[in-house]
């Protein structure tokens, strides 16, 4: 069985350390794996966490946006009537003016961006948004869980590094203990 | 955070052996507890929400009925009569009660399995783990 190396978005497992004796034979290459995995934390998954937390952060932004024209569009595709509906829109940051909506609207314009603006029909306009909310949605949920899994992969690193530190510290004390005996029996 | 020497015994404590199944314990562990921390600062503000709507539909209890009452959908405001803003009002409300009745749900759950992950890695691990922030 093929073991997973990766999550569903390719970014890779780290290595975890199961037996620090056996994954260090010799004490000189300690320092060497420490800096390795320290490596991998800052420039590896680091870097990809905060690459992913911009992108959470730009949909994070983006979602209530289409979430509001959706409430809007849902509102206006509700009413029926032949008066007109008096409104406050809002021109500017701070400066709202008044403007009539027909009571009965078959017809709504969404701003598609670069300069463009669509009519589309209200039942279709819905559509557009609820798919868009949809997708942002989701794409912010695989986002988010990568984070979690980004996190993960540098705690397991942390945790490999405090191992292989604590391993270094036991091995310095015991050479220490030993040469201090060795040291004694030599005077003996 | 406390930063505390090791004991003698405290570090000979720390010689118990790491298992990949402990790694992903602690993993999860660390995982949940910052979503926790994510969802309470959620709960917070979805419940001052609610209370704001709720002020302000109390507020609209007083207000004089032949008037026009300007309700807020997206980013304009629509005139709308005091009985039909009542009502979007109360949708509001409820909407916002299920919301937070879903994030409760979600908070207690995660706290099962913390706690359960808790009792785990302290039976392990003892004093060579803190869990505790």
């Amino acid at each position: 069985m093929a073991e997973v190396t990766a999550n569903p978005r390719g970014i890779p497992i780290a290595p975890f350390v199961e037996d620090v004796e056996a994954f260090v034979p010799d004490r000189t290459k300690i320092e060497e794996n420490l800096a390795k995995f320290q490596e991998m934390i800052a420039s590896k998954y680091q870097f990809m966490e905060l690459n992913m937390q911009r992108r959470a952060q730009s949909l994070e932004e983006k979602i209530p946006d289409i979430r509001k024209t959706l409430d809007t569009v849902n509102f206006l595709s509700k009413r029926n009537s032949d008066k007109p509906l008096e409104t406050l829109y809002e021109l500017h940051d701070t400066l709202y003016a008044k403007a009539e909506v027909p009571g009965k609207l078959d017809e709504v314009y969404l701003w598609l961006g670069a300069n463009v603006m669509l009519a589309y029909p209200i039942e279709e306009a819905k559509e557009l948004l609820e798919t868009k909310l949809k997708s942002a949605m989701s794409t912010l949920k695989n986002c988010n869980e990568d984070r979690d899994f980004l996190r993960q992969q540098i705690t397991t690193l942390e945790v490999n590094t405090a191992r292989l530190y604590n391993y270094d510290v036991t091995l310095k004390r015991k050479e220490r203990i030993e040469a201090e005996e060795e040291a004694k029996l030599a005077k003996a | 955070m406390d930063k505390r020497l090791l004991s003698k015994e405290d570090e000979s404590a720390t010689e118990v052996q790491v298992t990949r199944a402990d790694q992903d314990k602690i993993n999860a562990f660390s995982t949940l507890h910052q979503k926790q921390t994510a969802l309470q600062e959620d709960l917070k503000t979805k419940r001052q929400d609610k209370e704001y709507v709720e002020e302000v539909k109390e507020e609209l209890e007083l207000a004089d009925e032949d008037e026009l009452v300007p309700y807020k959908v997206g980013d304009s405001f629509f005139l709308l009569p005091l009985e039909e803003v009542q009502e979007l009002l109360q949708g509001d409300l409820d909407g916002a009660d299920e919301k937070i009745s879903e994030i409760e749900e979600q908070i207690d759950e995660n706290k099962g399995v913390l706690d359960g992950l808790k009792v785990e890695l302290y039976a392990k691990f003892g004093k060579a783990i803190n869990l505790d922030v």
